[in-house]
Order: structure tokens, then sequence, then C-alpha cells
């Protein structure tokens, strides 16, 4: 991934910070939105 | 077309025939103060002349009688005259709406010139407000120049036609008023884009960008650069006219000495009773005064009237529209489509473009199908769908439902049987309730099924983080309401959308742009099963091919033509544009 860091918002809070990696591994709220998008594209791929 | 002056004549009484008598009166008994006192003087006089007590003290009476009717009537009136001119431009404003709110498609306001024209409208309401009174203290004047006249000819014959030395003053203010009105128009574009910088340095909108590029102080530069030109083109006009004006007005000011020195000699020489020129030498004192009043009521009736024109214009033109779109004896829209929708080389072009953003596009929409329509920017995928809305008339081709032209259908029934979210949803600043209620006027107070069209868009989180729920007022541009975040509109938007009941047409242009990744996989689980079920077309155009992989039909759009046509796994197949564009966005996530 490029990204280096990713600071997740919520509610005016910073909730998650840190890079793409280390968040999806952590298993929070970016990786579950991330986890969201991605289904879409894996179910698509062939 | 009626008359703009007629128009402007007519507007007291078609707007409140109540309120119309009292304004007239008080225009004409305001305006007639100054000529009643001098014959009351002139009565007096001969009166005292004659040693008749009596005579003069009823006189007195008259007198007290006529200025508290003349300064009464205008009091009392006051209030109405004020009323009679709002609801004058409330009337107006009302027909405005019902002429440029519904004319059958866009096209006419995006027409050249249009833009000028409906500014002029708005800039001119204040005139049209005004119109009638206007040309009732016209009358008033008008009525009292006369009687002045009449009241110095009787004295000396001669200056019956003194009031024919005003003609040259009046078709001299008259040229300067047309030849500063052309400058007006002239500079309209500039005084247009004046207001555009204002408008963009004052409000709250703009403000973020002016604020973050530090632009107040070029604004300012610019819009003063605007003002600045057209001023210099109004004031050129201004000066030529002023020489025929001044020599129209010493002539007029000539004639008139000459009339107050016969009527003095006619006076000492004994002609005419004492009364009588005392009356009309202390009318002619008032004359300069009525003149000018005289001048400057015309000013100000032509001002209203050319408002008056303009309105007329862009009436005229919406009239001439509705009878070129709409059929004379409409077909009936289906209840429900049973084949779907076609497109035969549909082609259109804006007017201000060269080149088409649609050419030649033939595509079948199946019944019950939900298609995307995707490629890349300034493709003509909006178009596309402003053209399926019948907001647009297709320039070549035609669209066909359930094998009926698009043309034969009232444009206003088939729009009933659209829903549509469009790419750059307008923010309704209304309640929540209304911002998406008014998706459908005879739903629009239905709680529950607003409650349901929020719940279908998502919208379920944002409701309840509103305190007062669907009574929040939204928006900040018109008034004190809640500002909303960009996705939070975008999800009003959906919901007013999803009101309409079983729609033959939704268009969805880009729903889930501005949506967070929990609330696109919402909506599209929303919109996936929706279209199928119903004899209606859903139309879908997205960025986000994820969304559009999951429709029955994918149609991609390039360079306005269609470059394909399929299933995502047909066209991932074929390694056209759609596979490019497909893995573009996919080698991030797989
Ligand atoms: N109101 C308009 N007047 C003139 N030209 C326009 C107008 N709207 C769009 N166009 C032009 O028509 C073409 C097609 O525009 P359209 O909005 O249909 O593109 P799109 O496929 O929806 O693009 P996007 O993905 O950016 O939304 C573009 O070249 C655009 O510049
Ligand atoms: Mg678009």
């Amino acid at each position: 991934m490029v990204s280096r860091g990713v600071v997740v918002i919520e509610d005016g809070r910073i909730i998650e910070d840190g890079p793409h990696e280390a968040l999806i591994e952590a298993g929070g709220r970016y990786a579950e939105l991330f986890r969201l998008q991605a289904k879409r594209f894996q179910e698509a791929s062939p | 077309m009626i008359g703009p002056f007629r128009f402007v004549l007519t507007l007291g009484p078609r707007t409140d025939l109540a309120r119309t008598p009292i304004v007239v009166a008080v225009a004409i008994l305001e305006q007639a103060t100054g000529v009643g006192l001098a014959i009351l003087l002139g009565l007096f006089s001969e009166a005292a002349s004659r040693h008749a007590t009596s005579t003069v003290l009823v006189l007195s009476l008259c007198l007290a009688v006529f200025v508290m009717l003349t300064q009464g009537t205008f009091i009392a009136g006051y209030f109405t005259r004020l009323r009679l001119s709002e609801e004058i431009q409330n009337e107006v404003e009302r027909r405005f709406i019902d002429v440029a709110g519904t004319t059958p498609t866009l096209e006419i306001h995006e027409s050249p010139g249009r833009a000028g024209r409906v500014a002029a409208v708005r800039a001119g309401r204040a005139d049209l407000r005004e119109g009638f009174d206007r040309v009732l203290w016209l009358t008033g004047a008008v009525l009292v120049w006369v009687s002045s006249a009449l009241l110095m000819a009787s004295v000396v014959p001669i200056l019956a036609v003194l009031p024919l030395f005003a003609v040259p003053v009046l078709l001299a203010t008259r040229r300067a008023d047309r030849a500063r009105a052309a400058a007006v128009e002239r500079t309209a574009s500039r005084t247009r884009l004046a207001e555009h910088l204002f408008t963009l340095a004052t409000t709250a909108g703009p403000g973020r960008e002016t604020r973050l590029f530090g632009l107040a102080g070029e604004l300012r530069r610019r819009h003063r650069e605007q003002w600045d030109r057209s001023g210099r083109d109004i004031v050129v006009a201004e000066l030529r006219s002023r020489t025929p004006l001044a020599l129209a007005w010493v002539l007029f000011v000539l004639a008139y000495a000459t009339g107050i020195v016969l009527m003095v000699r006619a006076g000492l020489t004994g002609d005419a009773s004492l009364g009588l020129i005392i009356a009309a030498i202390a009318v002619s004192s008032q004359v300069v005064g009525q003149a000018q009043a005289l001048l400057s009521q015309i000013f100000w009736v032509f001002e209203s009237v050319r408002a008056a024109r303009v309105f007329l214009e862009v009436v005229a033109e919406g009239a001439a529209e509705r009878a070129a779109v709409v059929p004379v004896s409409p077909a009936a829209v289906p209840s429900r489509l049973e084949r779907g929708i076609t497109l035969e080389g549909l082609g259109f072009r804006y007017w201000n473009r060269d080149r088409p953003s649609l050419h030649g596009v033939d595509l079948e929409l199946p019944a019950g199908a939900v298609v995307a329509l995707v490629g890349e920017n300034g493709a003509g995928k909006s178009t596309l769908v402003k053209l399926l809305c019948g907001l647009y008339r297709p320039g070549a081709g035609r669209v066909l439902v359930d094998g009926t032209d698009l043309a034969e259908f009232a444009p206003e029934r088939w729009r009933a049987r659209v829903t549509a979210a469009f790419q750059d949803p307008y923010h309704l600043e209304m309640s929540l309730g209304d911002s998406v209620g008014l998706g459908s006027l005879e739903h629009g107070d239905d709680a529950e099924r607003i409650l349901e069209a929020l719940r279908t868009a998502g919208g379920t989180r944002l409701l309840d983080s509103l305190p007062e729920g669907l009574r929040t007022r939204l928006g900040r541009a018109s008034w004190d309401g809640k500002g909303l975040s960009g996705g939070q509109w975008q999800t009003v938007a959906n919901a007013r959308a999803a009101m309409r009941p079983e729609p033959l047409l939704r268009v969805l242009d880009e729903p889930t742009a501005s949506l967070d990744a929990r609330a696109e996989e919402w909506l599209f689980e929303q919109y996936a099963g929706l279209g199928r079920s119903r004899g209606g077309v859903t139309v879908l155009v997205t960025h986000r091919l994820t969304t559009a992989q999951a429709a029955d039909l994918i149609v991609v759009l390039d360079r306005g033509r269609v470059a394909e046509v399929g299933t995502h796994a047909a066209l991932s197949r074929s390694g056209g544009l759609y596979a490019e564009l497909f893995r573009l966005q996919a080698r991030y996530f797989t």
C-alpha cells in the first residue's frame, strides 16, 4: 500500500492512527471499512 | 401578449380590487393640494376685496376641510399604498414562479441571454412593485398640470399652449432614458459579474475557498473594476443626452417666465378679476415643482414599464416553450413498464458547445432492470439521464417508453412517474421532513413514509443525531438551520428520491460519491433488489465500479457514445474500457 499513515476520525475524535497494514491487523474501524470495500472487488474478480 | 404599460396599469386592480380606489384617491388628492390651495387663495382675495365676511368664513371652513381631507387621506392611505405595493410584488413573484418554475425543460434556462433577462426581472421587481403607484402619481401630476394650465389660460388665453412647451422636455427625457437603458443593458453582464463577485466575497458557502486562497482583496478589486467600467459606459450615455435635455428645459422655463409676465400684466390692466389672477399666479409659482414632479414620475413610470417588458418577455418565452414542447393531446403514461425504455440514435448537443455530448446512442433498458451507466468524466452520463427525465429534448433520435415516444407524453405526467437523485443535488433548505417528503408531494406529510425513505437511503443515523428529528431545520444559506456534512446532504437527496412509490424510471446519478463505505454498502443492498421486482427501470450512474458490477446491465459511455454494453462478467472478459477501469480500482483491494 502506498499510504504511510491513516487517521480515522469518529464523532469528532481520532480513534485510530497508523500505517495501513497496522490498522488492518488491529482489526478496528478502518479494517472494517476497508474490508467492506474490498469484499466487493474480491467477489467481482473472476 | 398584453403591452407592458397595460400590464403595469392593471397590476393594482388585478391584485387587490378593494385597496385600489383608496390608492387612486390618495394619489390624486395628495397632488391636488397645491392647486386647491391656490384656488382657495383666489376666492379668499376675491371675497376679501368685496368685504364679504360671511363668504370668507365659509371659505375658511372649506380650507380647513380641504386640508384635512388631503392630508388625512395621505396619512390614512399611506399604509394602504404600501400594502398594495407589497401585494403586487407577491403577485408578480408568484406569476414568475408559475412561468419560470414550470418550463417543461431546462433548456430555456440555459438559452442565450436568459441569465441576463432573469437577472433583469429579479432586479426589476421593485420597479414592478411600485409601477401601479407610479402610474397613478403620474396621472395626478398630469391632472394638476392641466388644471394649472387651464387656470392660467382663463387669465390670458394664449397660456393654454403653455403645456406644449413641456413636450420637448418630455421627448428629451424619453430619449435620455432610452439611451441610459441601452447603456445599462450593454453593461448588464458586467453588473451581473459584479453581483456574483459580491456574493462570492460575502457569503458563507464560497467563504471556505475565498478564505483559504485569500481572495477577498482580489474579489474586491474585480468587483470595483466591473462597476467602474459599467459606470463609465452609463455616464457617457448620460452625458450625451444632457445637452438636448438642457436646451428643452431652457425653452420651457422661458415660456413660463413669459406666461407669468403676461398674467401680471393682465392683472395690472384689470383684464381679469383679482381672485383669478391671484390664483393663477399662485399656481404658476408651483409650476416648476409640478414640471419636475411630472418629469420624475415619467422617468419612474418608464422604469416600471421597462421592468414589465422584460417580465412579459420571460413569460412569453415560457409560454412559447410550453407550446412547442407539450403535445396537444398527450399520450397516456403507462402505469408500469412491460418492455422497457429504448434509446434510438439519441444525440444531444448543449447549445453553447461545438461537439455533441451524446451521439448515436442506441440502448435497450429492460423493464425491471438495474442499469449501471459508467464512463469517464464528461462522457455524457449525466446528460443522458437528464434526457431520460425529459429535462432536455433530444437533438436527434428518440426515447421510447414501452414503444411510445417520450415527446408524446405531457412532461409533468412523465416526471410524476420518475424519481431522481442528481449528481449535485440541490440543498433543499427546509425541515428534514420536508426536504425528504417533497420527493412525493401527496405523501409529503406521511411521517411513516418519510422515515421509511430515510431508512432506505441509510439516513437513520442522521435522523438519530438530530434532536428535533424530522422537524430539524436544515441548511445555513437561507435560514438559521443545522448545517449538514456533504454525505449527509447526499443522504437527504437519496431519501427524497426514495419517496416516490414504484417509479417507471429511477435515476441515481452518483448517489454514493460522498458516502462512507458502510452507507454505500447499505444503499447498494437497498437498491440491488428494488428495480427488478417492479415495472420500472433503475439507472445508476457511478464511478464506483463495485456498485456497477452488481447491475443487470452495464453501459459504458465514452465521449458521448456507447462504448460497451453487457454484464460485469462479459465486460470483464472482453478486456475493453470497463475491464481497464475496473482493474485500476481493484488493484488496491485484491
Ligand atoms: N449545462 C451544460 N452546458 C454545456 N455543456 C455541458 C453542460 N453540462 C455538461 N456539459 C458538457 O457535456 C459533456 C457531458 O457532460 P456530462 O455532465 O453528461 O458528463 P458525465 O459523464 O456525467 O461526467 P461526470 O463523470 O464528470 O459526471 C461534457 O463535455 C460537459 O462539459
Ligand atoms: Mg455526471
